[in-house]
């Protein structure tokens, strides 16, 4: 019920932040409602046990990105200037923005989505229970299970909570994508760094 | 088990994508063009995580002495979080290319530059 309540505020929020960020008579007042808007899908985030991902979320979104959007407003803009806002074209695009939304919605509410029942594990994580239908070896193979041995000899499977998981998944199953995106980055700031240059 | 359903996520980010797609679309200038492709990033990422949390396979755990059914991979916040890298690197050369273009035309009001009209 909490839950409930929770979500239909942080998505009321969200989205009336992000009309804000269309609506919006400046571009500056638009930059602020985009901050909001930000915020609500790291609440979001939380709310679906993704706590990890919340805090990268209000780092990149709100510390980092909206504070380069505000900055690059007060060095092209007059901040508070009220120019026209809207193109020519706008009454199409609210079409097919709506046109979309209306697809994505009926699709979203009729397709039987392959929805399993588990919770998110805490941050110590669980012992796998071993039985028929999880042996041992089918065990082994959850990704980014912790094998232990104590002295008797006694194997047991650690599944580590999420952001442990999420950790370890970036030096093993996702090694490859984690370090091509390192280099992505790298090679975007310092493109973004020789363009704006002089 | 999860008291919010799928589906209640998928149309909020659905609408959140689609408001994003209108300010893509219907916005003169170029930093609110920027903003909406925030937003629909935003919500592609958030219905990534939405999916991750309803439907990857769950693993009977004990934690604390209690059984029960969790959620173990973690494949779609990894997702999630190369998004949001996307969206920096995004931003990051977005922004660059409107203070260049800024200091060419003086405006960065996206009918002005038609430079490329035949």
């Amino acid at each position: 019920m909490i839950q409930q309540v929770a979500f239909l505020v942080l998505s009321a929020l969200m989205l009336g932040a992000a009309f804000g960020v269309v609506a919006a008579r400046t571009v500056f007042v638009s930059a602020l409602w985009l901050i909001t808007s930000f915020l609500g899908v790291a609440g979001l985030f939380v709310l679906l046990g993704a706590g990890f991902l919340a805090m990268i979320q209000l780092f990149v979104y709100v510390g980092a990105i909206s504070i380069l959007i505000l900055f690059v407003i007060m060095l092209t803009h007059d901040v508070m200037g009220r120019h026209k806002q809207r193109n020519r074209q706008w009454a199409l695009g609210a079409i097919v923005a709506f046109g979309l939304f209306a697809v994505m919605a009926v699709l979203g509410y009729t397709t039987e989505w392959p929805v399993q029942q588990g919770a998110v594990p805490p941050a110590s994580g669980g012992t796998v229970v071993l039985n028929a239908e999880m042996t041992a070896a089918d065990a082994g193979r959850i990704p980014n299970v912790v094998v232990t041995e104590n002295e008797e000899g006694t194997v047991s499977y650690r599944v580590p909570g999420p952001t442990e998981a999420l950790g370890r998944s970036f030096v093993t199953e996702n090694l490859l994508p984690f370090e091509a995106i390192g280099a992505l980055l790298l090679v975007a700031l310092v493109g973004a760094i020789v363009i704006a240059r002089e | 088990m999860t008291p919010i359903p799928l589906w209640w996520y998928l149309i909020v980010a659905a609408a959140l994508f689609c408001i994003g797609l209108y300010g893509t679309l219907a916005r003169r200038n170029a930093l609110n063009v920027l903003m909406g492709v925030e937003l629909m990033l935003n919500a592609v990422s958030l219905q990534t995580v939405a999916f991750w949390r309803h439907t990857s396979p769950v693993v009977t755990l004990d934690v604390f002495g209690t059984q029960g059914q969790y959620v173990t991979g973690v494949s779609g916040q990894a997702f999630s979080l190369f998004i949001i890298t996307l969206a920096a690197a995004e931003a990051a050369v977005g922004l660059a290319l409107i203070i260049a273009i800024y200091r060419n035309r003086g405006s960065v009001e996206l009918d002005l530059f038609d430079a490329l009209r035949g």
